[in-house]
């Protein structure tokens, strides 16, 4: 196979052909449902393809069109972008299923809905895989607005009102990032990645102000796309009034790839030396913690359940940020590793979350008391899902904190194990009421409500497979993370 | 002497899969649902107990499974230590579970109740006998999570209450376990139980982990000042939960106290840093704290749950002299606690469900009426109170002799004083039971009203274990006791 | 002297820059909703005054190849910034349907006011 290097490309290619195939057949509901589908299983075929070659061979680059570099656009696949672009093409399966299962009854436009997950994902893969500055802050540009009308196309009033807020941080967050990409561009002149840290490694001296404040301007941007504390203030409303698919998708994908985004930017372009030699480490660590800490306190404080989970996102951005903060090779492998466990669980949350709001009407926690008993498999998932966030052993977080905590203590840090520790009481204390509540709680009205279908319970089930297989089998993602963390030293 | 051998994972397996076969048979058949789950436990315990002569010839059976969850991965070890503890474990539930086919009969949710109580023992097996720490901690959280179920079956507003307490005080414990842990791969690399330790240098990390430890399982023991779960959650579950929570479940957080002083610490690096001496202060409170209360407390199954807290005193006491005799007396403690506490739990579980009576004050002339139950209670009673020749004589006797072989005399006083103290809270009840009350209602004299066989049998069982195991010419319970307290020791050395 | 060299040098850069903060300002101070989107363009604008003056030389050529070439303008910021505007325009598209649908809903186009009508929605439930 010669032509693997077209993979990554194809990956990405798929996709958005599809989302401009899908609006012109809107009529055909069924064929733009198997197209919709069938695309989310090709992207994945390409990614897994990709990430095959990488762990064989290591990073490749894959030249767009016939331009050479430095002129031309190219990907610079490498272990975190492949493993990254892999994670996502696996979760789009599910959620996109799911999509297509609830379309109808959430969302005003579906083959609107369709089209506008299909660019999102195309971009997000297109984050992280690509090697020009340029073409990743377009990718962005399109996955922002894509992800700002995944929640606006719900068409409710709290939909819409959360959808702009959000519309107008995410465009402060692009002008920080097209800032920065000015001043960098300004320096080296190039907007290859490779390109730029070659010139930077000479250059970078002499205008250590344009670096300083490109990196500046590139943690703001990018921190108010992936919803850093103090810049997560959008996303809690955003992530809970979107249908549930793209809750799924925008807290399990989509904010880890603007995170992604930024840690390419900071080995590929930068290089790690000059990240080191800021103060960045102790900025980033402050806040990961406060994210950690105060997502989780805010969580506690929610009495609807989408809303909760938004702000489980909030600290769980925070564990990411911790590891990649911590920057030892078994942090960041644990940050990596969270990466996918937390796609898996909060994908596994969102999905079950949205089968309960639809099967029953119950969005409030005080509603779900008793409803355990009449929606077994899916607040049978949720629980699952749940015990992964705390970290009980067997399930999928468990194994990334693990490494996170190890990742701590290798940097003699013991506070920060201890503030993931807390964390995960927090979880305890917020996600397991819940839980008790449905399976042992009393009975309320909800009489009729059930488990929906098989096709609608499937999805979720994956997910919560998913969660359970690589807490027992973590070696299934492990080589890729490794290779991805040893990325950072070289 | 190791040996690779699968008995270890089978006697895991056998509850675990056994569960997955009782959740899908369950609504087609109560029968096969019942006998199934006791099935597991006879099975279960079975296949420990057929390793009886290669444990007493000394070997250790080990099983290893590195590629499952790495970097720590599955393993499973039986030696003499584990071998009692799994049989102990298996035995008595497989006895708890025959009696509550016919307790909890009356219930509701017999089919969420039988599938948690086998995936509770699956639980407890893996924890003793885990062959590393990350196996002991992954058993731990299962055996501790499941239990909640049972815990809170009642779903009473008490319960839920009870339960909320007991699961978030269980996820402390294994936060602070999960730390310990990370803080001894950090250092030794490894997590596998070692003969004589992996960590032989007290260090900062080092005392973490110990903190950690002495958390994680100080809340499992109910070791005072971390037991305020105690009390609460085991007097709401149904009685046979009860009597397993407090009989065994409680031992598990001992057992793993023993581990990890001596397999993953070594010993005399906790001597030398003085660590023990905290335990010794934790094993004082709770002794006197334990039985103290329990005297104030008229309902039966909190006063029995208070007493655990004490018994795990003595327990506590013994790991913390860290001398061998001593701890002779806490391994047999182990098997000897498990044997009258279940029994106590089962005997008073009876009377509640023939008479409904919780309260100690009411059971004036209960003796008369369910004569064969209270036998069963007052052997396990005297037992605890530490009259020779029960079993309770035994371990304490071995702990009094650690004692002074450790030139303590204060806890040679303290275990007098605790003996008394149980004295005051087991005695009036048993002669009221007897003696007291309604002479003149004849007619209740005359009914004569014990509980089934089916309940009946496996308290007898173990009353009569109670009274006959040191009075048989061989006490296999206290050689096996002897010889796991003599590994520790020699191998360190 | 060379304060004032300096400045002449870097007009177009603090220009943009006071756009900037001017467009930033506006974004995060006015409650209006089409003021917010105003500045968004104002702050858009600048950033692309920026980066196409990153490219721009005094007295430059078009970047077409002749045979008297003298001194030529970088291409490469001009073109990326027509994507730039490319991207804006959409953001802005979508930004007001946004605002009308908002408008519909809530009959005001003050942020504040739509907050406070929503938190009163939410009691309300």
């Amino acid at each position: 196979m010669n032509n693997i290097e077209h993979y990554p490309v194809l990956t990405i290619v798929v996709l958005l052909a599809t989302a401009f195939v899908v609006p012109v057949l809107y009529k055909k509901q069924k064929l733009i449902t198997w197209l919709f589908l069938g695309a989310g299983a090709v992207s994945f075929w390409f990614a897994l393809g990709t990430a095959a070659r990488v762990m064989s061979t290591g990073t490749f680059a894959s030249v767009l069109g016939s331009w050479p570099v430095p002129f031309g656009i190219e990907l610079q696949v490498d272990a975190l972008g492949a493993f990254t672009s892999l994670v996502f093409a696996t979760l789009a399966l599910p959620i996109f299923w799911h999509a297509a299962m609830t379309a109808k009854k959430e969302v005003g436009s579906v083959s609107g809905y369709f089209t506008l997950l299909l660019l999102l994902t195309a971009a997000l893969h297109g984050i992280v895989l690509t090697g020009d500055i340029f073409n990743m802050f377009v990718f962005i540009e399109i996955s922002s607005l894509a992800a700002v009308a995944i929640i606006a196309i719900k068409l409710t009033k709290e939909s819409i009102e959360a959808s702009f807020r959000y519309l107008v941080l995410s465009a402060l967050g692009s002008g920080g990032i097209l800032f920065a990409i000015a001043l960098i561009f300004m320096i080296t002149g190039h907007l290859n990645m490779e390109f730029i840290y070659e010139t930077l490694l000479s250059t970078a001296g002499h205008y250590p102000l344009n670096v300083t404040t490109a990196i500046g301007f590139m943690l703001v941007g990018f921190g108010v796309k992936a919803a850093l504390f103090p810049l997560h203030v959008w996303l809690p409303d955003a992530h809970s009034n979107a249908p549930t698919a793209s809750s799924a998708i925008l807290s399990g994908l989509v904010v880890k790839a603007y995170i992604v985004g930024f840690i390419r930017l900071v080995y590929l372009a930068f290089g790690t030396e000059i990240f080191l030699s800021l103060p960045l480490r102790p900025i980033l660590l402050t806040m990961a913690t406060a994210a950690i800490l105060i997502g989780s306190l805010f969580a506690l404080a929610q009495g609807d359940l989408k809303r909760l989970l938004a702000f489980s996102t909030v600290a769980q951005v925070g564990y990411i940020f911790l590891g990649f903060a911590l920057f030892g090779e078994r942090a960041l492998q644990g940050a990596f590793l969270h990466i996918l466990n937390h796609a898996l669980m909060k994908g596994a949350l969102f999905l079950s979350a949205g089968v309960i709001i639809q099967q029953t009407g119950a969005k409030k926690l005080s509603q779900i008391s008793g409803l355990g008993r009449r929606l077994p498999i899916t607040f049978g998932v949720f629980t699952i899902g749940v015990l992964s966030m705390i970290g009980i052993p067997g399930f999928a977080g468990f194994v990334s904190k693990l490494y996170l905590a190890l990742g701590a203590l290798d940097q003699d840090l013991v506070p920060f194990a201890i503030v993931i520790l807390i964390s995960s009481l927090l979880n305890a204390v917020y996600y397991l009421p819940i839980i008790t509540n449905a399976f042992f709680g009393k009975d309320t009205e909800l009489q009729g409500a059930a488990d929906p279908p098989w096709p609608t319970r499937l999805p979720m089930l994956i997910l919560g497979g998913g969660v359970v297989l690589l807490g027992l089998y973590p070696a299934l993602a492990l080589p890729l993370v490794r290779q991805a963390a040893s990325l950072l030293f070289r | 002497m190791q040996n690779t051998s699968m008995v270890p994972v089978y006697a895991v397996l056998i509850p675990l899969l056994t569960t997955v076969v009782i959740y899908l048979i369950e609504r087609r058949s109560w029968q096969w649902r019942n006998r199934l789950s006791t099935l597991a436990c006879l099975g279960s315990f079975l296949v420990v107990i057929s390793q009886y002569q290669a444990i007493q010839q000394g070997s250790t059976l080990v099983a290893k499974y590195p590629t499952i969850m790495p970097p720590l991965g599955l393993s499973f070890r039986m030696d003499s230590l584990g071998f009692l503890a799994a049989a102990v474990i298996s035995g008595v539930w497989f006895l708890v579970t025959v009696y509550a086919t016919e307790y909890m009969a009356k219930e509701h949710h017999k089919n969420r109740f039988y599938p948690f109580l086998v995936l509770t023992l699956a639980g407890a097996m893996g924890v003793v006998l885990s062959g590393d720490l990350f196996t002991f901690f992954l058993s731990f959280e299962l055996m501790s999570l499941s239990a909640y179920v049972l815990v809170v079956h009642e779903e009473t507003e008490e319960a839920m209450k009870a339960g909320y307490k007991y699961l978030i005080l269980t996820i402390v414990g294994g936060l602070a376990l999960f730390f310990a842990i990370v803080a001894v791969f950090e250092l030794a690399g490894t997590v596998a139980f070692v003969p004589g330790g992996l960590i032989k240098e007290p260090s900062r990390l080092a005392l973490f982990a110990f903190i950690g430890f002495f958390i994680g399982f100080g809340i499992k023991a109910g070791i005072v000042p971390l037991h305020v779960w105690l009390p609460e959650a085991h007097p709401v579950a149904p009685s046979p939960a009860s009597a397993l929570l407090s009989g065994l479940m409680l031992k598990t957080g001992a057992y793993g106290l023993l581990r990890v002083v001596f397999d993953i610490f070594d010993y005399r690096a906790i001597q030398a840093a003085g660590w023990n001496q905290a335990l010794l202060v934790f094993a004082a409170i709770t002794i006197i704290m334990g039985s103290a209360v329990a005297i104030t407390q008229d309902d039966i199954k909190r006063r029995l749950a208070y007493s655990s807290v004490g018994q795990m005193g003595y327990i506590l006491l013994g790991i913390g002299l860290l001398q061998e005799r001593a701890l002779i007396g806490v391994i047999f403690h182990i098997f000897a606690h498990a044997l009258m506490k279940s029994t106590l739990f089962l005997s008073a579980g009876a009377i509640i469900y023939r008479t409904g009576k919780r309260k100690v004050s009411e059971w004036a002339g209960l003796g008369r009426e369910m004569p064969l139950t209270f036998l069963a209670f007052t052997a396990a009673a005297f037992s605890m109170i530490g009259i020779p020749p029960m079993v309770g004589f035994v371990s304490k006797w071995e702990l009094g002799l650690g004692a002074l072989d450790a030139g303590n005399w204060g806890f040679v006083v303290l275990l007098l004083l605790s003996s008394l103290l149980n004295f005051v809270y087991y005695f009036p009840a048993i002669q009221a039971a007897f003696f007291g009350g309604g002479h003149g209602h004849g007619e209740q004299v005359n009914s004569k009203r014990d509980v089934s066989l089916t309940m009946l049998w496996p308290m007898i069982t173990m009353a009569v274990m109670i009274v006959l195991i040191d009075l048989w010419p061989r006490n296999v319970a206290l050689e096996l006791a002897e010889k796991a307290a003599h590994t520790f020791f020699v191998i360190a050395k | 002297m060379g304060m004032i060299d300096r400045l002449g040098q870097n007009l177009y850069y603090l220009v943009s820059i006071i756009l900037f903060i001017i467009g930033f300002h506006t974004m995060l101070t006015h409650n209006n909703l089409i003021k917010k989107i105003m500045g968004m363009n104002i702050m858009d604008a600048a950033l692309f005054l920026f980066f196409v003056s990153i490219g721009y030389i005094q007295g430059g050529q078009a970047p077409i190849l002749t045979e008297n070439a003298g001194r030529l303008v970088n291409p490469v910021p001009s073109a990326l910034i027509l994507t730039g505007i490319v991207i804006s325009v959409s953001f802005t598209a979508f930004a007001l349907a946004l605002v009308v649908l908002l408008y519909k809903h809530y009959g005001t186009l003050d942020a504040d006011k739509i907050l406070a009508l929503r938190s009163k929605n939410y009691e309300q439930h």
